[in-house]
């Protein structure tokens, strides 16, 4: 039974789990806090399965579920899983339990209803990551958003409801567009070949003209680079990083992001090949200038949170030139740099909340010099900002290296020229950055009685580090499972555009 | 089966981790024997494989643990490589780091916490696995594995007080300067994956010998790239800024990683590419150019130091120059060699310096020393025989190293350099006997309780300044001139499989007669005491009246020098100062201002509309009829108004 | 011909037994009322009971025309009879704490609101321009009674005042397209009218366009919406439950059916404009005012006004699937906007001062369930996936797109953009601001909580499961002749 329905029991898993919540009674919030817990472990349990019986090698999609859902016009629940989703679905299901566990020890008011909204916000981010039936894809794709904006909203900072408000708005305004694209879709396949269909696969083989296409292509690359978010389409993030909750953050950047990039892979691409070429230039273009501008202004940042938000835009910049260059070297790369960026932000995001949670205070200004007292803390996220800012031996040099050389090897040769500058500008602001708060003499009292991190956040954190011990020493474990998916993803858009700009390297 | 490559830097990765994960609690003498001990057993492990390898024929060998990375048309291995290069380059890290491992015990051992003690041996155990990485690598990828990674170390240890601030940001300094020569290296790499798709060692030269003149162009730039990835690590003209700054940290760290190995990995690594190098004689040009300049630029700074660190910095800088002048003329055996020689007597030199400030409870000062030689006489042999030794004094290692390297700049009749090299000489021997005399001579000049509490260090510190004095002394005779006999230079016969022949790159055109060879170490001797004997005329015998004189003579100048030319002055003000203000810029005006303000005037719009709409809704049943009854009057104009 | 009116047989009877029940048991509580007031707490439970009841018998009618054709039964009206049945339940469950509350638990309040469903029932089923209109006036004629329950507060006979007077103002034009339709086809009936000729005639188009002015103005249709921002405010919640989407449902299908009798062959290109107009007014004034309301009933007014415009879009792209989704979209609708309502009455302590949206502020603590419905109901409203919003928009968009209106649809969007903006500053007051009112509404009574749950579970249920509907609104739809599809 679970066998062939393990996806659905992956996606539907934590919103049932949030449903168990209910019973439990407003006045045990830890009972509450740690179902929630537990639930996020099984799912996580459950997941991986679909890590060790993937076939690695097969291109296709694998533990494919179909079932009618409004057969009168084509919309079916049609569940699949390739490579490039299986590495995001994983890297959920392993963000999850890491942020309950450390709200376990956070998270006071209204506790119920938080670890509720988390555990659906699960449900929405895997069911997006696994759909291929476009409507299906949009409801997740939106359903997300509604835990995520009472996440912020409710038990976020001090701005936290202009921030929560503008996530949504940006958000929404992308993805209104590619709701009609998609009914356009739908309908053109209709009017094609009689049948209404929603499915991938089925609109994948529309021959649309041009013009159509370009349109098209611009509504669903808008909703994309908005929650990539691509410059300038990124304003909302450093709001919502920094007002956000700790795990909140946490999944925000670990995944959330991911889901631009992710949807651009899954459907843009596939559907809109020739088009999606011929901006494939711009779209490098603003990732480097994302690379670059992302960078510099993280470093003008006087708020830790703001300060790795802004990193995020550099780091997601270098995955879209990745995505731009379009070899496989690259596409891999930026794969992979979206697993890394997942643990390496993650931790980062997870490690300032350590120090949040002591202090109540975001300012790099307000510590400095506390090695000394919190040496564990310490060192956990030096090793953060090292896979963050791509130190070999850690994950994030191999995704970055990838991307890099593939992207030299592409036609764009000077985009990775430019986008390796990133290489010295993370490790300025970053090593800034932990100078100021972990380095130099102690410059407030109160931080001398700063109590070192709990076993609870340690676990939490030292799992997302052992992951990126593991992908940087072992990257093929990740890399040859989503090798064939992309190269079958090369050839599919190659194929179905006759274009030069794709240089097999 | 002999004991894996792999278990060379394995070995002290493994003391990392216990030092670092349990040294804290099981205090110093374990953290003492598994920091030490793990590197003792590389260094017998390393020898375990280099013995065999001397005695044999010399064929490279190359251990593969498998492919690391694959990735589209992409794939590295984890693959290590013992060839004569990394044979010789493991054979004295290894060596000098055991004997630096030790001395640390004695100097760190009282003034540091278990924490602090443990984690200095845990970073210097790290490095150990990085910097053995790095020299044992059989691709370009790996090889940056260790790169960084000894940056990292390098970054960790000088920031090891980090609680104080200059300290720290001298840590971040070295890194992200560093992170500009990786820069290179990175685009370097891309360039030889692009030209031979591989980063293989032996695909890439052997491939490289092959099509040279198609790629020379090409090569050209990657080559370039290559080497500002050395002029980071190795600290020359214009990234040498680092360097200084990086004394910052404890001083066997200094003596270590700022000395002997790590800064050494530039040449390293450009005598590892000699293949390509040799096909680009621009590039070898500008190698030439940037060693030389370095060479005399960091000699002069050194001249006007009072920090005995200081100076001995300056002074490691102006090495590295003389090693790539000698990589840039060709002559990568005289750089290797130089770079073998120097690990010896400057390791000492600032093993020697540590323990002078060791007894000088933390001064640094020169002009607060003097007269130490009664009071730590082992010290001051040790330090005065590698300081023989650096200045060129025959027949100390020092002097067969830097003579070959001017032989070899002459031989390839760059005279201008070579004039360069040995003026440079000159100063080397100078600035070296200021150091010694203002240090150990002439008579103390500190405060009375740091003067009654001199003392010499312990046996832990001074057994290895001997060892590495002796060294100093002897160690150059594995490199004995031609002159002396066809075979008499067994180092360039240990080497020579490193630079294997190829078409179109220049070899030694023009071998000198004796006579001028004879004349040119002659000339060497003649500069080197020269420079001792004025040294020691004007600051022990005179006491230094005359530089103080001259100081007056032409204050300005004065002023320039011992402020190192103010480069760190001017690159702050050029570099550093308009970055910060444009990303604040960046920050409080294009996202804030333009982007964000353009969506909130967006949003502002239509909720102003939504205030003003408002005011339509009055309350007045005849407003109503009246909007109303508009409202059907537009609706048919729309409709019939036109046409009917 | 007139004579044909007064004759009809046992069958006819029959088919409008729904509407027999309904008004008989208006009367009854009016009686009751005067003569039994002990019975008074029993009115709500027989009102729901009439109301199931026609709703039971609804599905055993023959299918067919009935008064000689006059009126309608077939899957269509059985469709919207259907929604109009639920609405009226919703506002019965929800008018019967709410009134014990006011202490105005009175029979005429159920008789009128029974009375008015009469009406508006009469509207979707009757096959004749007259029947139609008899079917509106019942309804005004109630709801302007209805509106002004409260005499003791001056909002509430201001807005019964209001609402009659700019209603006859509507009616008047209703009314005059009516004649003239009669004077051009010489018939008042909606078959009549499907003859080639008139479709080209602008005195014909001058008649629709008149009725599409009465009938916009029941829909509070921009520009004739003016009336419904004081009119929600004044008159009783319930009762508002029901106007505020059962009268609109029924006069766009209205609408619908006699567009689609004369348009045989499409709507005609400048009809179609103008109807688009009013569609793009309606939903950007609507939405653009919403945005700067602070009582919750004003904005509900002012949404209700923007949905309108979305839903109008149906009528100018004209086809079987737009009335499909007209139907989907109200049933949407119903669960949203009628729950919303209910959640307001759950939510308000006082009935006598406005309903600031800022009094709402912690109250998504305090009173968790009707917040959460009210939310719920809102993320519905917006047009969130996974809800019966959604579902609705989907398919108005999907036709939209599929007639290559594609300048409408973009406009919808948008506008749903704007929407989200002022739904979720109401859904923040509730969750992220803390409370301002010292204590909370009082407790919810099961009835209430009964028509919430409903609401809720029709939201989600719609929004997860849309099929079915959609099916039935397909086969409704087929009932109208439509040339093109």
């Amino acid at each position: 039974m679970l066998s062939e329905h393990l996806l659905s029991a992956v996606v539907f898993l934590p919103v049932l789990g949030g449903l168990l919540l209910l019973l439990v009674p407003k006045s045990n919030p830890e009972a509450a806090k740690w179902l929630a817990f537990v639930v996020s472990l099984v799912v996580f349990a459950v997941s991986i399965p679909l890590w060790t019986r993937f076939d690695v090698g097969n291109a296709g999609f694998q533990f494919q579920e179909h079932a009618e859902w409004v057969p009168a016009i084509g919309i079916s629940y049609s569940l699949g899983l390739d490579g490039i989703s299986l590495v995001l679905v994983l890297l959920t299901t392993l963000l999850t339990p890491v942020s309950l566990l450390f709200s376990v020890s956070h998270v006071e008011k209204s506790v119920r209803s938080f670890s509720i909204a988390f555990l659906v916000l699960e449900t929405g981010m895997l069911g997006a990551l696994v759909a291929l039936d476009l409507a299906l894809f949009y409801v997740f794709w939106e359903v997300m958003l509604v835990p995520m904006y009472f996440i912020i909203g409710i038990w976020g900072g001090g701005r936290r409801i202009y921030a929560a408000m503008k996530f949504f708005l940006f958000t929404m305004a992308g993805s209104l567009l590619m709701f009609l694209a998609i009914l356009y879709l739908a309908w053109a396949n209709q009017s094609a070949t009689g049948a209404w269909s929603f499915a991938l696969a089925d609109l994948t083989r529309l021959a649309l003209p041009p013009h159509i296409q370009t349109i098209l292509f611009l509504a669903f690359a808008l909703a994309f680079a908005i929650k990539v978010p691509v410059f300038p389409l990124h304003t909302w993030l450093p709001d919502a990083h920094t007002e956000a909750p700790t795990a909140g953050s946490i999944v925000l950047a670990g995944v959330l992001l991911k889901l631009g990039v992710y949807g651009y892979l899954r459907f843009a691409l596939p559907l809109f090949p020739q088009t999606a070429l011929r901006f494939a230039p711009w779209l490098g273009v603003l990732g480097i200038i994302g690379v670059v501008y992302g960078a510099m202004v993280a470093y003008a940042q006087k708020d830790m949170k703001r300060l790795v938000a802004y990193s995020s835009v550099s780091h997601l910049g270098l995955v879209v030139v990745g995505v731009g260059a379009f070899t496989a070297t690259a596409l891999s790369g930026a794969v992979l740099q979206m697993v890394n960026h997942g643990l390496s932000t993650g931790a980062l995001f997870l490690l300032v909340g350590v120090l949040y949670e002591r202090r109540h205070t975001r300012e790099i200004a307000a510590y400095g010099g506390i090695a000394g007292i919190v040496p564990v803390t310490t060192a956990l996220f030096v090793i953060a900002t090292l896979s963050s800012i791509g130190l070999p031996g850690l994950n994030g040099f191999v995704g970055e290296f990838l991307i890099l050389i593939g992207t030299w090897t592409s036609a764009h040769r000077w985009w990775s020229v430019v986008a390796a500058t990133g290489v010295i500008l993370s490790a300025i602001y970053m090593l800034s950055l932990v100078q100021r708060v972990f380095w130099n003499p102690i410059s407030h009292e109160e931080n001398k009685s700063l109590p070192e991190i709990r076993t609870s956040e340690l676990i939490a954190a030292a799992t997302l580090v052992v992951a990126m011990f593991w992908i940087g020493v072992r990257p093929n474990d990740v890399l040859k499972r989503v090798a064939p998916s992309l190269e079958a993803l090369r050839a599919q858009v190659e194929s179905s555009s006759g274009n030069a700009e794709v240089r097999r390297p | 089966m002999s004991i894996p490559l792999w278990l060379i830097p394995a070995l002290p990765l493994a003391g990392f981790a216990v030092c670092g994960l349990l040294g804290k609690r099981l205090g110093k003498s374990f953290v003492s024997a598994v920091g030490v001990g793990s590197v003792g057993l590389a260094t017998v492990a390393a020898y375990a494989r280099l013995i065999p390898f001397t005695a044999g024929n010399h064929e490279p060998v190359v251990e593969r643990l498998g492919s690391w990375i694959t990735a589209g048309s992409f794939s590295v291995e984890m693959a290590f490589r013992l060839d004569v290069l990394s044979a010789l380059m493991v054979s004295f890290v290894t060596f000098v780091a055991f004997w630096i491992h030790v001395y640390s015990i004695g100097y760190m051992h009282h003034d540091e916490t278990d924490a602090g003690y443990a984690r200095y041996f845990a970073y210097l155990n790290l490095f150990m696995f990085s910097m053995l990485t790095l020299v044992l690598a059989q691709n370009f990828v790996l090889m940056f594995v260790g790169w960084e990674g000894v940056g990292l170390c390098s970054y960790l240890l000088i920031g090891y007080y980090y609680e104080r601030e200059y300290a720290a940001a001298a840590g971040k300094k070295a890194f992200v300067v560093n992170r500009i020569g990786d820069f290179g290296f990175l685009l370097g790499m891309f360039g030889l994956f692009a030209l031979f798709g591989s980063l293989d060692f032996d695909r890439v030269f052997q491939a490289a010998a092959a099509d040279a003149l198609r790629i020379a162009p090409l090569l050209t730039v990657v080559c370039l790239c290559l080497f500002v990835g050395a002029v980071g690590k190795s600290a020359q003209v214009p990234l040498y800024v680092w360097l200084p700054d990086a004394m910052a940290g404890p001083t066997p760290v200094s003596a270590l990683i700022h000395a002997a190995t790590m800064v050494t990995a530039g040449v390293y690594m450009v005598t590892r590419c000699n293949v390509l190098f040799r096909l680009t004689p621009d590039v070898m040009l500008v190698v030439a150019w940037i060693g030389g300049i370095t060479a005399i630029f960091a000699a002069s700074i050194a001249l006007a130091q009072n920090d005995i660190k200081k100076v001995l910095a300056y002074s490691t800088v102006s090495q590295l120059g003389y090693m790539f002048l000698a990589c840039g003329v060709g002559a990568f055996v005289a750089g290797m060699f130089h770079v073998l020689t120097h690990a010896f007597f400057k390791a000492c030199l600032f093993l020697g310096s540590g323990s002078v400030i060791h007894a000088m409870g933390g001064e640094q000062d020169m002009r607060k020393m003097g007269g130490l030689k009664s009071k730590l006489p082992t010290t001051y042999w040790t330090f005065l025989v590698a300081t023989l030794a650096i200045a060129g004094i025959p027949p100390l290692a020092g002097f067969f190293s830097k003579d070959a390297i001017l032989t070899g700049v002459f031989e390839d009749q760059k005279y201008v350099l070579f004039a360069i090299g040995l003026f440079t000489a000159g100063l080397t021997a100078f600035y070296m006997f200021r150091l010694v005399s203002l240090t150990f001579q002439r008579s103390f000049r500190g405060t009375h309780e740091q003067e009654h509490h001199l003392h010499e260090s312990p046996p832990s510190m001074t057994a290895p300044l001997v060892i590495l004095a002796i060294l100093s002394a002897v160690g150059g005779f594995v490199g004995l001139p031609k002159l002396l006999g066809e075979n008499a230079n067994l180092f360039a016969r240990f080497l020579e499989p490193a630079f294997p022949q190829i078409a179109f790159a220049r070899g030694a055109e023009h071998p000198l007669s004796h006579a001028i060879e004879w004349l040119l170490i002659g000339i060497s001797i003649a500069v080197a005491s020269g420079g001792v004997l004025l040294a020691w005329l004007w600051y022990t015998k005179e006491e230094g009246r005359i530089p103080d004189r001259i100081a007056q003579a032409f204050p300005k100048t004065y002023a320039l020098v011992s402020d190192k030319f103010r480069v760190d002055e001017a690159y702050n003000f050029l570099i550093v100062r308009p970055f910060d203000w444009l990303s604040r810029m960046l920050w409080k005006v294009v996202d804030v201002l333009i982007i964000d303000g353009v969506l909130n005037a967006g949003a502002f719009l239509v909720e102003l509309a939504g205030d003003v709409l408002r005011f339509l809704q009055t309350g007045n049943v005849r407003n109503y009829a009246l909007t109303f009854f508009l409202g059907v009057i537009g609706l048919m104009l729309l409709v019939l108004g036109l046409g009917f | 011909m007139t004579g044909a009116l007064i004759q009809f047989s046992a069958a006819d009877l029959h088919a409008i037994t729904p509407e027999l029940v309904l008004v008989a048991t208006g009367c009854l509580l009016i009686l009751l009322d005067a003569f039994a007031p002990r019975a008074r707490s029993w009115f709500a439970a027989l009102a729901l009971a009439a109301i199931v009841a026609s709703l039971g018998v609804l599905f055993w009618l023959p299918e067919g025309g009935s008064f000689s054709g006059h009126l309608e039964t077939s899957p269509l009206t059985t469709v919207v009879g259907l929604f109009l049945g639920a609405t009226a339940a919703v506002a019965v469950l929800v008018a019967k704490p709410y009134l014990q509350r006011t202490g105005e638990e009175k029979g005429e309040f159920y008789a009128l609101l029974l009375w008015g469903h009469v009406g508006v029932s009469l509207m979707t089923r009757g096959l004749d321009l007259l029947i139609i209109f008899i079917g509106l006036e019942t309804l005004s004629l109630s709801f302007y009674v209805l509106a002004a329950f409260f005499r003791t507060l001056p909002t509430s006979s201001e807005a019964g005042l209001k609402y009659f007077l700019v209603g006859s103002f509507g009616s008047a034009f209703t009314l005059y397209g009516i004649v003239l339709l009669f004077g051009k086809s010489g018939s008042v009936r909606v078959a009549d009218l499907a003859r080639p000729d008139l479709a080209g005639d602008p005195v014909v188009i001058f008649a629709l366009l008149l009725l599409l002015v009465g009938f916009g103005f029941k829909m509070s249709l921009a520009p004739f919406h003016a009336w419904a921002p004081d009119v929600y405010q004044g008159m009783p919640t319930p009762a508002v439950a029901y106007l505020s989407v059962a009268p609109k449902g029924a006069s766009l299908i209205v609408l619908y059916r006699v567009f689609s009798s004369v348009f045989q062959s499409g709507l005609p290109g400048r009809v179609e404009s103008g109807v688009a107009a009013l569609a793009i007014l309606s939903m950007t004034l609507g939405n653009v005012v919403a945005l700067a309301q602070r009582d919750i009933k004003r904005l509900l007014a002012y949404s209700g006004i923007a949905h309108m415009g979305y839903v109008t879009i149906a009528l100018a792209v004209f086809g079987r699937d737009a009335l499909a989704a007209v139907i989907v979209y109200f049933f949407a609708y119903l669960v949203s906007n009628a729950g919303a309502f209910a959640a307001v009455a759950a939510l308000y302590r006082d009935e006598s001062k406005p309903h600031a949206v800022g009094l709402l502020a912690g109250e998504g603590r305090r009173t968790p369930f009707p917040a959460a419905v009210l939310t719920l109901c809102f993320f519905s409203l917006a047009g969130i996936p996974a809800t019966a919003g959604f579902i609705g928009k989907f398919f108005l968009f999907q036709a939209a797109i599929a007639r290559g209106l594609y300048a409408l649809a973009v406009i919808g969007v948008v506008n749903s953009l704007i929407s989200i903006g002022y739904y979720l500053k109401v859904v923040y007051t509730l969750y992220m601001r803390d409370a301002v009112e010292p204590e909370g509404p009082p407790p919810l009574a099961w009835a209430h909580g009964l028509a919430l749950a409903l609401c809720a579970a029709g939201i989600l249920g719609l929004g997860l499961f849309p099929s079915g509907l959609w099916e039935a609104a397909r086969s409704a739809a087929a009932t109208l002749p439509f040339f093109g599809s």
